[in-house]
């Protein structure tokens, strides 16, 4: 195996590629954190008064919370007032057209990747770009207008749809629900909203690109979709951010609502900055994501591609409150080298015939930990719910770990649930089939994951799919030794 | 008078010279009973017991009934009320060379090396506080030293009888069985009560296995109604060593079990499987920890539930492969079967792996009795009631069918009849 390692220690080696930064000229808040930047953050956005107060709402409540500390990790203390909470791409002027954004802008995005210019978009994919604390950008957006889509970014929700953002914002997570949930009511920035009207299938795929830039600063977006009776829209996130050696905190809300027979998908490609081989640096991704299927028949599938980050802790969860409501969760968390990861799913069954599958995979590589935790309750009302619930982990290298915290409450003799767990090496038998074959151990490896992972990259839009793919096989080419 | 208060007295007015003894309640003290904060308690805490007026008991004579089915065991026979052994209903067949068996407080004046030896070695008092509790007074319970090489014939019968007949009482008890390298030896636990008062039971059992021995543990916890009791287990396991542990949960207001398998040396095998029944507002608590220390051992985790009434069941299996304990084979299973809509069920199986050779499976099942085989069965004119109860001794035969002791199979089939 002393080939494999060499190639192992090549890859391992491979920097991370998005890791470089745009030097433009920002804008930002003071540093730390208190009552005034709540303040400064809210009149920077030309807020209404009602949001102001909501944000000081939630800012007097997070004082009096602490900081949790029952995950499966150790994190050195955060220092609250050592972040700045507001950055933003100086304005020279109102925007008008996309031609008026600042070129460096445009740049950076290209060089993701993500094309703002009409003529090289992805098709039939409108982007909301965020950089550091505000969005750049929205595109396709008359197009979506004339179904009646509503796409935009939040700060523009809050003054063009207020009624919209006062009824929904804060109902599936309230700023109550966790200190990160209450620090990010109290400090978002901007984030994107989704409106989809009753009986309107949203034409194209939504998609948001989150970038963080700026040194020291927290990314706190919040992003809220909505879909009214009848509905169905598929939204697409994604995420990278600078190396620096520093850690950076990402704590960022997400609330989805489904109504009657409205479906929603949520895909994730989750890339931020992991840190460096030694585990320097690298984004803390402290996310609380969570969905409603408040009408019946309604559909909330959440899929994730973990594969950045220095430490992921996230759980979207779906609350099924409508009858036949139905909750997915599809997950692949890959962690290298010293990352961490605890993430999973809470399905919370309340109205009956309720359904949920969790399908999670997590592979580690080098010395990283990765942890499912999820939790599936059944309530005394939920009659006739019906859980199936996978969770398979790879570990690669004799250092890693991998972690299983499944908690699993039913409460009414009608529920079935199910819950099954493995936990495996890549065998040397498989590696060996491969090499017979003539197939390298390098993309046996790849073969072998993606093979692993296929039940969930499967779930991904297509174009996604692809770029997911990729990720995966940069994230661990060659971790086996 | 609140039984916690009764016990911060008599810490106060008995002073110890022994050190191990002011040190679990040092940490007693400070950590206190607890609560359904601490996750290992997330669903239930024994603290509303505490606050109770429960008088301490520890020996006292009562004519005892006699559970004749289990009596027809032959077995080397240790029975104690209250902690107190009975001499008149005890008796050891076994004549082996060197074998010890005995109360705790004989084991401690006329065996003192061996006991100093292993007694508070195995079971933490650390994080758990009610293992403080029972380490903080003088142990009071059964003590086994069975020799390097012997091979008993005769189970040994342990009989642990709590009385709460006039007045609600507080007991505490103690289990130190150590088995030398190739030694093999089987045990029966039996848990009883007697008395319609109050009643709770605090046990601390520590287990040493030696290389080579095999070892079959049979737990029987069928105190009365009113009954709670605590029961920790630690069981630590040498090299090659290989170690049966069956649980069976049949009454008691709460059970808490605390089953704690250390595999220190490499090869070591051990299985433990679990039956639990609960029915009107009881609760049975089953934590299991399973610590793979060392490469190439086994473990096979099985435990069974039927749940009736508006009882609640609560299942935590962990298992933790530490670093460098490759080749580990670790398999846990929960399965649980509610008969009724208002019983809960909270299942945790759980895994923490450090090591990258291992196999691993866990799984845990929730569901009701199997509508069709019910229908297939009443379609041939069996009645309801004694189609659901083939079905659930069905259910629970892989479990009972592991123990090697005829008479208590039959017990737990007959109970199943007879009760569900």
């Amino acid at each position: 195996m002393t080939e494999a390692s060499n190639i192992i220690d090549q890859v391992v080696s491979q920097e991370y590629q998005y890791g470089f930064s745009t030097a433009i000229e920002m804008e930002t808040a003071p540093i730390g954190l208190s009552e005034d930047i709540v303040r400064f953050i809210s009149a920077k956005k030309n807020e209404p008064e009602w949001m102001l107060n909501y944000r000081l709402k939630a800012y007097k409540h997070w004082l009096t919370m602490e900081e949790p500390n029952w995950q499966n990790f150790n994190y050195p203390p955060i220092d609250f007032q050592n972040i700045i909470y507001y950055a933003a791409p100086k304005e020279k002027k109102k925007l008008n057209s996309l031609d008026e954004v600042d070129p460096e802008l445009l740049k950076t995005f290209e060089k993701l990747g993500i094309s703002l210019t009409e003529q090289k978009r992805l098709t039939g994919v409108a982007v909301d770009a965020v950089f550091d604390s505000v969005s750049i950008a929205t595109t396709f957006k008359d197009q979506l207008k004339e179904k009646g889509v509503i796409f935009c970014s939040m700060s523009e929700a809050v003054h063009e749809h207020p009624e919209l953002v006062k009824q929904y914002l804060g109902s599936v997570v309230p700023y109550t629900d966790n200190y990160f949930a209450a620090l990010n009511a109290a400090v978002f920035s901007d984030g994107s909203f989704v409106y989809i009207p009753k009986g309107v299938r949203c034409p194209m795929e939504l998609s948001t690109y989150f970038r963080i830039n700026a040194e020291n600063t927290g990314q706190f977006e919040r992003t809220l979709i909505i879909a009214d009776d009848h509905s169905y829209v598929s939204y697409l996130e994604g995420c990278t951010a600078p190396m620096r050696d520093e850690n950076q905190l990402h704590a960022a809300v997400v609330e989805l609502v489904a109504h009657t027979h409205a479906e929603i998908k949520y895909s994730t490609v989750q890339n931020w900055y992991p840190g460096d081989k030694d585990g320097k640096g690298g984004i803390y991704n402290f996310v609380t994501k969570r969905g409603t299927c408040e009408g019946d028949y309604a559909k909330i599938s959440w899929t994730q591609v973990e594969t950045g980050s220095a430490i992921t802790w996230k759980y979207p969860s779906c609350v099924l409150k409508g009858n036949h409501s139905n909750g997915e969760f599809f997950s692949v968390a890959v962690t290298n080298n010293a990352q961490l990861a605890d993430t999973g799913t809470k399905m919370i069954h309340l109205g009956s015939h309720t359904k949920s599958r969790i399908v999670s995979k997590g592979i580690s590589a080098g010395k990283s930990h990765n942890t499912y935790r999820g939790l599936v309750k059944v309530a005394a009302k939920a009659t006739d719910a019906r859980n199936y619930t996978q969770c398979d982990s790879m570990l690669i290298g004799d250092r890693s770990g991998a972690h299983t915290f499944p908690y699993i409450e039913v409460a009414n003799s009608s529920a079935v649930v199910e819950h099954e767990a493995s936990t495996s090496k890549i065998g040397e038998d498989q590696i060996f089939y491969c090499n017979q074959r003539g197939i390298g151990t390098e993309e046996a490896i790849g073969l072998i994951v993606n093979g692993f992972c296929k039940e969930v990259l499967n779930q991904l839009p297509m174009e996604f799919a692809v770029e997911a793919q990729k990720l995966l096989a940069v994230s661990l080419e060659g971790s086996v030794g | 008078m609140s039984l916690l208060h009764q016990i911060k007295e008599k810490a106060a007015g008995q002073a110890t010279s022994n050190e191990l003894q002011q040190h679990a309640r040092a940490v007693f003290l400070s950590n206190g009973i607890p609560t359904r904060k601490n996750e290992e308690w997330k669903y239930f805490s024994f603290k509303p017991t505490f606050d109770h007026d429960l008088t301490w008991v520890d020996g006292a004579n009562q004519q005892l009934p006699i559970n004749t089915q289990l009596h027809n065991i032959k077995a080397n026979r240790l029975v104690f009320v209250n902690g107190q052994l009975d001499i008149q209903y005890s008796e050891i067949l076994d004549q082996i060379p060197g074998l010890i068996v005995c109360s705790m407080e004989e084991a401690s004046a006329l065996h003192g090396a061996i006991f100093t030896q292993h007694f508070g070695k195995y079971a933490s008092i650390e994080n758990e506080s009610l293992n403080a509790l029972n380490t903080a007074f003088d142990p009071q319970g059964s003590f086994v030293y069975i020799p390097k090489g012997a091979v008993c014939e005769y189970p040994f019968f342990i009989q642990h009888v709590t009385t709460s007949i006039d007045y609600a009482s507080f007991s505490q008890l103690r289990n130190l069985w150590i088995i030398g390298a190739n030694a093999s030896a089987s045990f029966i636990e039996s848990y009883e009560s007697i008395g319609s008062n109050k009643c709770l039971t605090n046990v601390v059992s520590e287990i040493a296995i030696a290389e080579n021995a095999q070892v079959n543990s049979y737990k029987l916890q069928q105190q009365q109604a009113v009954a709670q009791l605590n029961h920790y287990t630690q069981i630590n396991q040498s090299a090659h060593s290989n170690v049966k542990q069956i649980t069976v949960s049949m009454c008691g207001e709460i059970v808490r079990n605390n089953l704690h398998f250390k595999l220190n040396g490499p090869a070591a095998d051990c299985m433990l499987h679990g039956l639990y029944f609960t029915d009107k507002k009881r609760l049975v608590d089953n934590h299991t920890r399973v610590d793979h220390v060392s490469p190439h051992c086994t473990s096979d985790e099985k435990y069974k539930g039927i749940l009736t009434d508006e009882s609640t069941a609560v299942f935590n299996g962990k298992i933790q492969v530490h670093l460098d304990a490759q080749k580990t084979a670790a398999y846990q299973r929960n399965q649980n079967i509610l008969l009724s809509d208002k019983a809960t069920i909270n299942t945790k199986p759980q895994l923490e792996i450090f090591a990258d050779d291992v196999k691993c499976t866990h799984g845990a099942t929730i569901g009701r009795l199997d509508e069709k085989s019910l229908f297939y069965l009443r379609s041939r004119g069996i009645p309801e009631a004694v189609a659901k109860s083939m079905l659930l001794k069905a259910y629970a035969k892989d479990i009972t069918d592991a123990i090697d002791e005829p008479s208590l199979t039959l017990f737990i089939e007959q109970f199943i009849e007879a009760n569900i």
